[in-house]
């Protein structure tokens, strides 16, 4: 860092020197100029980071201090002083989570359906943007984006019950058409077989929020410089290889972040999905922590155990949300920021 | 190139200018009208005159009052307030109202009325010592009040022994007691009410007189087990699809279509020396399993079945096309205006082929019904709560709240009995716009039972039909009937947060999958080694233990009482 | 040459064609079938779902859902918020995003620390809701509006991946003609960002749209009901006679008469208030969507780095 050097007072010389040595370095610099540094910007810089950091420190700091709750046995009746003067319970909220006999099966589940639906989804969605983004005509194209975004203003209930019907052994369509096909000759029972669930939610998913999950990478094409594609078809590249070579690399950061947030929420299922296709039957393969701490009645009256769920996620989320991240840099040199 | 863009920056930043303005603008317009909104809500406490504005809590989602309470004298509102001086702001969360009370448990203000079901919330109020002991209310504010002389002794007994004091009004007041104040106008009641259960069977009539099929074939296992195999091999169809032999009751066949079966074959929570030990521990349970498994193997019941949500349950229903329904009964509609065309018939239990004798539990003592209604302690008009409590359990209130306004709104005829009117038949019908019948909990059977006549075939022929079928079960005379009240456990006996509960949740998430497994075994082999399996994995996971617990207060209940029960089929 | 490659193309336009016709049926055809199934008579509709068309039609439904004096209240309630929230908080978070993104700027570790605890860590219902009691927002309008006025740091990390993206020599040249962060951010920044601000807004605006949780907890006065929330309860009350027969009274004639008389009969029934309402409080998003498209158009940068 440059300082502003003392200027002695004596020659004009040294000072015109200092101005000359200025304006070299401007037109000289190339990666990082060194303007920036100085007290006016850092205040400039300050002042717009200043409105967020009150609202998060108010609204998302000071709250924290009801994570304590998850340490204790806390009843709501003795209002906000009981959450320090409650007894600690020796992470007995904790225990809760993994006490079930089924715990390793529902972590299993739980982390199995994440990776099928990112290993999965990430790719389709990414493929459906660069699909999309090759269509020429621009106002067939913007509906195809209205309407492939529709579903995911659907709920679960809805949209899911109509899979359900789809999906039925009694004269439901896929069936009926796979039985007149005479691929099949017995209907195939989706909903029963454990086998077929980790499938229908994740094919259920992606329908759903296809065109949802594609904005930022539009958004992030959008913002490729299109000269580069110029200069590719100069050069004799076809679509594909646009693709592979500009349009990739071109919103890699974005692909990256939303990669490693996706690994981060690992221990999170979508509750409602899983929930309206979860029966006695499929249970083996449907059971995941989100469901079974609904079902064994901890609506929030729990809230020390509630409590002790989120700070656990929130914990994991963290640590996978590093690691993710220390992996991305080292594979693709583009991490989170 | 930088002019250029700064020209266009200029466009930009009206836009955003004028953005910004609208926003404050809207921002100070919202603000302002909320102000304003808020200061027309006050009360004025000195105009006695005026209504006294008073919160109404309520943790049921779906129970729907109107939402704005209207003043006007000749509305069921009106009315109330004209009498009580009050008028209502309810509070009804769409979800988790437990949770919000809770919140405002937390922050000290709790509403005036608060009217909960949840039994936890129950207790966490109780137990806040924020809410009045009705006794205490009545007597210092209503000293004449009727319900210091007439309230249901039995059911005060059964709320003081689930609270340890009177501090809640029970909704759908029903008992012995209630019923010598109230006699029923009609043993229909009393036979519903005594031994009416949704649990059953009920059969198509017009699909068995297709079949050839008699109510009477229909009486035993056997019986019914031939049944299915008839219709099986009939092929027949309703508009074009097949019949359904038996239509279990979707998701929830567990719960019920699986319980229905177990009362038929006499399963009972208590061993013959009248221990409590878990119903499903009855080794009757291994014959209702066996039956599940025998329907699904022979396609009597499609797998697919255990999978339908219950509006897929009753479209099927609708459709005509089952023969036969076991389960929550209620749960299929039928007795509206879709399917009872279908003439659903039931032959009561269906007794087993092991000879063993049909059981129905009945709540003989008092209960304490359903919603709770608690008035605050930090209420600012106890008076006039309490004033209102009486009025709106009194035979005028309840006459008014229930059914409205004389002449208008019903007649009464030569017996005495209440007849509504069309108006007033859809005025209940609107219960959510017009208030009548709207408020729930201070509903009292044995007051409705007394006042409104039978139902005849004229003017309910599906609620008929539901009522006969769903009282087979209690008048037939292979039934053996005991009271389910010498096993009720106080409120949240077994805190779901403590070792018990965390095994009966282990349990209970068990069996779920467990069942389902037994019951789709492909042959016996495989059914009685599964279900061996199960009865051994419930031990280790600690049945006992929790059996033992609750029969501790079985074994009290018996002594409050004074009775016993013991398994009718040892 | 060309013409395989024009044959090349060709057939990779139809095939591209053909499959986002697929997709869009697979994607519009549940949102057609709520549609169709919210305009069918009710009662009619517990014989079975229409699949294509409905088989008796009604307006009933959408009257219903319409008719209610309340959704007006409820549907301005929810449009300014999400006017408000998504300009200011865009904008907000974009500023905080751009100062985040200088590599100049000190003690950057503190954002980010600051950043990522308020993405992952809690501290649950109890203290947020005594906070907004403290702070007199509870039951009032502006809790729908003062804590969503930062969008999140997940919005930070997107905006800040394409502020860096942004070439220096813009910034460089900005610097010497004197221009502060300000000018930099307005006049720069912003008209370069348009896709990502519109994305992000999109996102933003339909999350404040379907929020239902804070009417829920920090509210309890009926003007401050949302559109969702009071779709919810509009569906809850319909639904209340599937629920009471799951109440122990399950015995009780009055019950009985209360679950026939509320329960399926006539043209509106519960299922089809929940589809009529779920479209319709979803209509305006979807409408709105195609104006925030246009900003996803190719081209922004186009020579901004040359001269």
């Amino acid at each position: 860092m440059r300082k502003k050097g003392k200027l002695s007072n004596k020659s004009a010389d040294i000072q015109n020197k200092a101005v000359i040595h200025e304006q070299t370095k401007t037109t000289n610099s190339r990666k990082s100029f060194k303007l920036g540094y100085d007290f006016h910007t850092q205040m400039e810089l300050k002042l717009m980071l200043l409105p967020s950091v009150i609202l998060i420190l108010v609204f998302s700091f000071i709250p924290l201090f009801g994570l304590i709750i998850a340490f204790k046995q806390y009843d709501p009746i003795t209002g906000i002083s009981g959450i320090f003067t409650s007894s600690w319970n020796n992470f007995r909220n904790f225990k809760i989570i993994f006490h079930s006999f089924d715990f390793v099966p529902m972590l299993i589940n739980t982390l199995g359906i994440n990776l099928l639906n990112n290993l999965v989804g990430v790719p389709v969605t990414l493929l459906f943007a660069l699909l999309l983004n090759e269509v020429l005509n621009s106002r067939f194209k913007s509906f195809i984006q209205t309407v492939t975004y529709m579903p995911h203003f659907l709920s679960w209930v809805i949209y899911g019950g109509l899979f359900i019907t789809l999906l039925s052994t009694d004269g439901g369509v896929v069936n009926t058409i796979l039985m007149n096909l005479h691929l099949i000759s017995k209907p195939i029972q989706f909903l029963i077989d454990p086998k077929y669930f980790w499938g229908i939610a994740v094919v259920t998913s992606l329908l759903k929020d296809l065109g949802w999950g594609a904005i930022l990478y539009l958004s992030s094409m959008a913002g490729i410089d299109m000269e580069l594609y110029e200069a590719a078809t100069i050069d004799g590249a076809g679509r594909f290889k646009k693709m592979l070579y500009i349009t990739i690399p071109g919103i890699k950061p974005t692909l990256m972040i939303l990669i490693i947030f996706a690994v981060s929420g690992m221990l999170n299922n979508n509750f409602t999905q899983i929930y309206i296709f979860q029966n006695s039957l499929n249970l083996p393969a449907s059971q995941v922590i989100d469901t079974y701490v609904y079902q064994i009645g901890l609506q929030q009256l729990q809230f020390g155990v509630a409590t002790a769920v989120g700070l656990t996620k929130s914990v994991f989320g963290v640590l996978l949300l590093v690691g993710a991240n220390y992996l991305s840099r080292k594979l693709t040199d583009s991490g989170l920021f | 190139m930088l002019k250029l863009k700064k020209i266009k920056m200029g466009e930009l930043e009206m836009k955003c200018k004028s953005i910004i303005i609208f926003v404050v603008i809207a921002t100070m317009l919202t603000t302002s009208g909320c102000g304003n909104s808020k200061k027309s809500q006050g009360t004025s406490s000195n105009a006695s005159k005026s209504p006294v504005s008073t919160t109404w809590f309520s943790d049921v989602p779906f129970w729907n009052p109107p939402t704005t309470w209207s003043t006007d004298p000749s509305t069921v509102q009106g009315a109330i307030t004209q009498k009580t001086g009050l008028k209502f702001t309810m509070n009804i969360p769409a979800q988790d109202a437990d949770a919000k009370l809770s919140l405002l448990m937390v922050s000290g203000v709790l509403p005036d009325v608060i009217t909960i079901s949840d039994p936890v919330a129950i207790q966490k109020l109780e137990k806040s010592k924020k809410v009045w002991k009705l006794d205490d209310l009545l007597k210092k504010y209503d000293p004449k009040s009727h319900i210091l002389t007439d309230f249901p002794a039995d059911i005060k007994t059964a709320l003081v022994n689930r609270d340890g004091a009177w501090y809640a009004w029970p909704s759908h007041i029903i008992s012995k007691d209630s019923a010598k104040e109230y006699p029923v106008s009609d043993p229909y009641y009393s036979n519903v009410n005594n031994l009416g259960n949704n649990y059953g069977i009920m059969f198509n009539s017009k699909i068995m007189s297709q079949a050839g099929i008699t109510l009477n074939d229909l009486k035993t296992e056997d019986g019914v087990l031939a049944a299915f195999k008839k219709v099986n091999s009939m092929n027949l169809k309703v508009n074009g699809t097949s019949v359904i032999p038996m239509l279990l009751d979707g998701l929830t066949y567990q719960n019920s279509s699986f319980l229905t079966l177990e009362n038929f074959f006499g399963a009972m929570p208590v061993d013959a020396s009248g221990n409590y030990r878990d119903l499903f521990m009855d080794p009757i349970t291994k014959h209702s399993l066996s039956f599940l498994n025998t329907c699904i193997n022979n396609n009597y019941v499609d797998p697919n079945q255990l999978t339908m949500d219950n509006d897929a349950v009753k479209s099927v229903i609708a459709s005509g096309r089952v023969f036969s329904f076991i389960g929550n009964t209620a749960d299929t509609f039928f007795d509206a205006n879709i399917g009872h065309q279908d003439g659903w018939v039931s032959p009561g239990p269906v007794l087993s082929n092991k000879g063993t004798k049909p059981v129905l539990s009945v709540a003989q003592q008092a209960g304490t019904g359903w919603m709770q209604t608690f008035v605050s302690t930090s209420a600012k008009n106890p008076e006039k709560i309490a004033k209102w409590i009486s009025y709106m359990s009194s035979v005028e209130g309840l006459k008014l709240t229930w059914y409205g306004f004389k002449g208008k709104d019903y007649t009464i005829d030569s017996k005495g009995l209440l007849i509504q009117t069309t108006a007033g038949l859809q005025n209940t019908k609107d219960y959510s716009k017009t208030g009548t019948g709207a408020y729930w909990p201070f509903a009292n059977i044995s007051f409705t039972d007394h006042v409104i006549p039978a139902p005849t075939k004229e003017n309910a022929p599906g609620l008929l039909e539901s009522t006969t079928v769903i009282t087979a079960l209690g008048l037939s005379k292979d039934t053996v009937v005991y009271d389910s009240s010498l096993l009720t456990l106080p409120n949240n006996y077994i805190d779901s947060n403590s070792d018990i509960g965390l095994i009966q949740t282990e349990i209970k998430n068990y069996k779920l999958a467990q069942i389902a497994k037994v019951v789709m075994a492909k042959n016996d082999s495989s059914f009685n080694s599964l279900y061996n399996d199960m009865i051994k994995k419930l031990k280790d996971l600690g049945q006992d233990k929790v059996d033992s617990k609750i029969n501790d207060q079985v074994q009290k209940n018996y002594k409050t009482y004074n009775s016993t029960l013991k398994a009718v089929n040892p | 040459m060309n013409e395989s490659k024009s044959l090349g193309d060709k057939v990779f336009n139809i095939t591209n064609v053909l499959i986002m016709l697929i997709l869009m049926f697979l994607t519009l055809y549940p949102f057609w079938f709520s549609i169709v199934n919210s305009l069918n008579d009710g009662t009619d509709l517990i014989r079975g779902y229409c699949f294509f068309w409905p088989r008796q039609f009604t307006l009933a439904s959408w009257r219903t859902v319409l008719a209610d004096p309340s959704i007006m209240n409820a549907a301005w309630i929810t449009a300014s918020r999400t006017l408000i929230v998504t300009v200011v908080s865009i904008f907000n978070t974009a500023m905080f995003s751009y100062a985040f993104s200088r590599p100049y700027l000190k003690h950057k570790k503190f954002y980010s620390v600051l950043g990522f605890v308020s993405m992952y860590f809690s501290g649950g219902l109890i203290p947020v809701f005594m906070l907004f009691k403290w702070l007199g927002l509870y039951d009032n309008y502006l809790v729908y509006i003062i804590p969503s006025l930062f969008a999140g740091f997940f919005n930070v990390i997107i905006f800040n991946a394409n502020f860096k993206a942004i070439p220096d020599s813009l910034f460089e040249s900005a610097k010497t003609d004197g221009a502060n962060e300000f000018t930099i951010f307005f006049r720069i920044v912003l008209p370069l960002s348009k896709p990502v601000l519109a994305a992000l807004s999109v996102f933003v605006a339909v999350g404040i749209w379907n929020d239902y949780g804070t009417t829920l907890f920090f509210t309890q006065s009926n003007f401050l009901d949302t559109l969702q929330y009071f779709t919810l309860k509009l569906v809850l009350s319909s639904q209340a006679a599937d629920h009471l027969k799951n109440v122990a009274l399950q015995t009780s004639p009055e019950l009985a008469s209360l679950l026939s008389k509320s329960a399926g009969s006539g043209p509106v029934t519960s299922r089809t208030i929940e589809l009529a309402s779920m479209v319709l409080a979803s209509l305006p998003m979807i409408i709105i969507y195609p104006f925030a498209q246009k900003f996803f158009v190719k081209g922004v940068m186009i020579g901004s780095i040359k001269g």
